[in-house]
């Protein structure tokens, strides 16, 4: 039983903030030269009412707007998601109900953030290829603002709320999962992390208290902390060693590969690991200028903006790397793909 | 690698002249040393010579020093 990509689509919130408002907050922030190093000049971030699972709707109401998958196909809803409406019920109950699906499809939500479309991805071939599903809605939905303490301007400058849709099929035409690679190592748990919140840490008085770090960025342990050299002594270690493990898999060499997708993470450091790996500049595709790093909604975003360039039968490889630390990569084989774009 | 190499990289990291770094200053004494310019240090520690540097080490480094003498310890190695 073959899993294909039969249908992709993407909501972004309609606030816009660029980087000359971040400018007019912070004076002291350099935001030309963080323009220029990161490749992001503005990102959408969600209204003070609206969710992650308000995102997902969007992009799901889209795709079932502009493509012939009808809702009432879908067996199966995967959503990944590191911002849930509640720490419970499951935010996919939640939107089985919203979009109206059948009481008969499965869904769970997977907490998975930059690795988290490869592992939907992974995921939803493994339920139809045991048969256990024939269309499975995968939605990422992501509002890391809202863990965002305004003046941190190491994750500030960088992050921005989406959310995408994509159905994965048995039988309709798309582009094919031919094989996916994952990995983890939670040593480095601590160097992306939103600390207090949760079972481990609950929210107490003293936890909330604001630091100002050596950068001079500010945040309590309720907002979101990131370690960016950790992260990029990561991935220099990680991904390119991930690449070469799916190409064994599938047999192919990186020549062969068309279009790398990496995930969005900022074009400083995906620009290094593009030179790392040898990769043409025409190959690997840049798209976060205008959204900044989305999270698990990077790569079927620009999925989603590029596939009107892919042709069928072009080798196309996915990869997620970031917050765990999680990896994954997944190789395509593209098809006719119903994709509705903003 | 000579340690000039590696002033050369700093500078080339920090956008100046590398006459203006001085081994024994405390890397605090550089504005522009800023946690960017240490994405392109670590890029360009990488791209060059394949060592990588983590972000536990950059928090130990006190001067220019240290960090030239923990990169040069880790290319005898490797």
């Amino acid at each position: 039983m073959c899993a294909r990509i039969a249908a992709l689509s993407y909501y972004l919130p309609e606030r816009l903030v660029s980087n000359g408002d971040l400018q007019a907050e912070n004076p002291t922030w350099d935001m030309e030269r963080v323009g220029q190093k990161t490749g992001i000049e503005s990102r959408r971030v969600a209204a003070a009412d609206q969710t992650a699972t308000d995102l997902a709707f969007a992009a799901a109401e889209r795709l079932f707007s502009n493509s012939s998958v009808r809702r009432d196909e879908i067996d199966y809803l995967l959503f990944c998601t590191q911002s849930p409406d509640h720490a419970l019920p499951a935010s996919s109950c939640i939107l089985q109900n919203r979009l109206l699906l059948s009481v008969n499809c499965g869904a769970i939500d997977f907490n998975q953030g930059c690795s988290g479309y490869i592992y939907g991805l992974q995921l939803a071939n493994a339920l139809i290829s045991s048969r256990s599903a024939r269309n499975v809605l995968l939605l990422t939905g992501e509002t890391y603002s809202k863990y965002i303490h305004p003046q941190d301007r190491s994750v500030r400058v960088l992050f921005g709320d989406a959310a995408t849709a994509t159905v994965i099929s048995e039988d309709r035409p798309g582009a094919l999962v031919v094989a996916t690679e994952v990995g983890t190592d939670g040593a480095g748990c601590n160097n992306l992390i939103v600390p207090i919140g949760g079972a481990r840490r609950p929210y107490a008085g003293e936890s909330l208290r604001e630091v100002c770090d050596e950068n001079g960025s500010i945040r309590t342990e309720a907002n979101l902390f990131m370690d960016g050299q950790e992260l990029f002594a990561f991935t220099l270690k990680r991904v390119p060693a991930l690449v070469n493990r799916l190409l064994e898999k599938t047999g192919l060499t990186a020549e062969q590969v068309d279009t790398f997708v990496f995930h969005q993470a900022n074009a400083f450091m995906n620009e290094h690991l593009r030179t790392k790996m040898h990769l043409p500049k025409e190959k690997v595709p840049l798209s976060l200028q205008d959204v900044g790093n989305t999270v698990s909604n990077t790569i079927p975003l620009t999925l989603s903006r590029i596939a009107p360039q892919l042709t069928p039968g072009s080798k196309v490889m996915l990869v997620g790397f970031g917050v765990g630390y999680s990896w994954g990569a997944c190789q395509l084989e593209w098809g006719e793909v119903e994709v509705s774009n903003d | 690698m000579t340690n000039q190499e590696l002033i050369q990289l700093f500078a080339e990291a920090l956008e100046c002249e590398a006459s203006s770094i001085d081994p024994q200053q405390p890397i605090a004494a550089y504005g522009e040393w800023n946690s960017l310019a240490w994405l392109t240090i670590i890029s360009l520690l990488d791209e060059r010579y394949e060592i990588q540097l983590t972000g536990k080490e950059i928090r130990g480094f006190v001067t220019v020093n240290d960090v030239i003498e923990s990169v040069t310890a880790k290319a005898s190695v490797a």
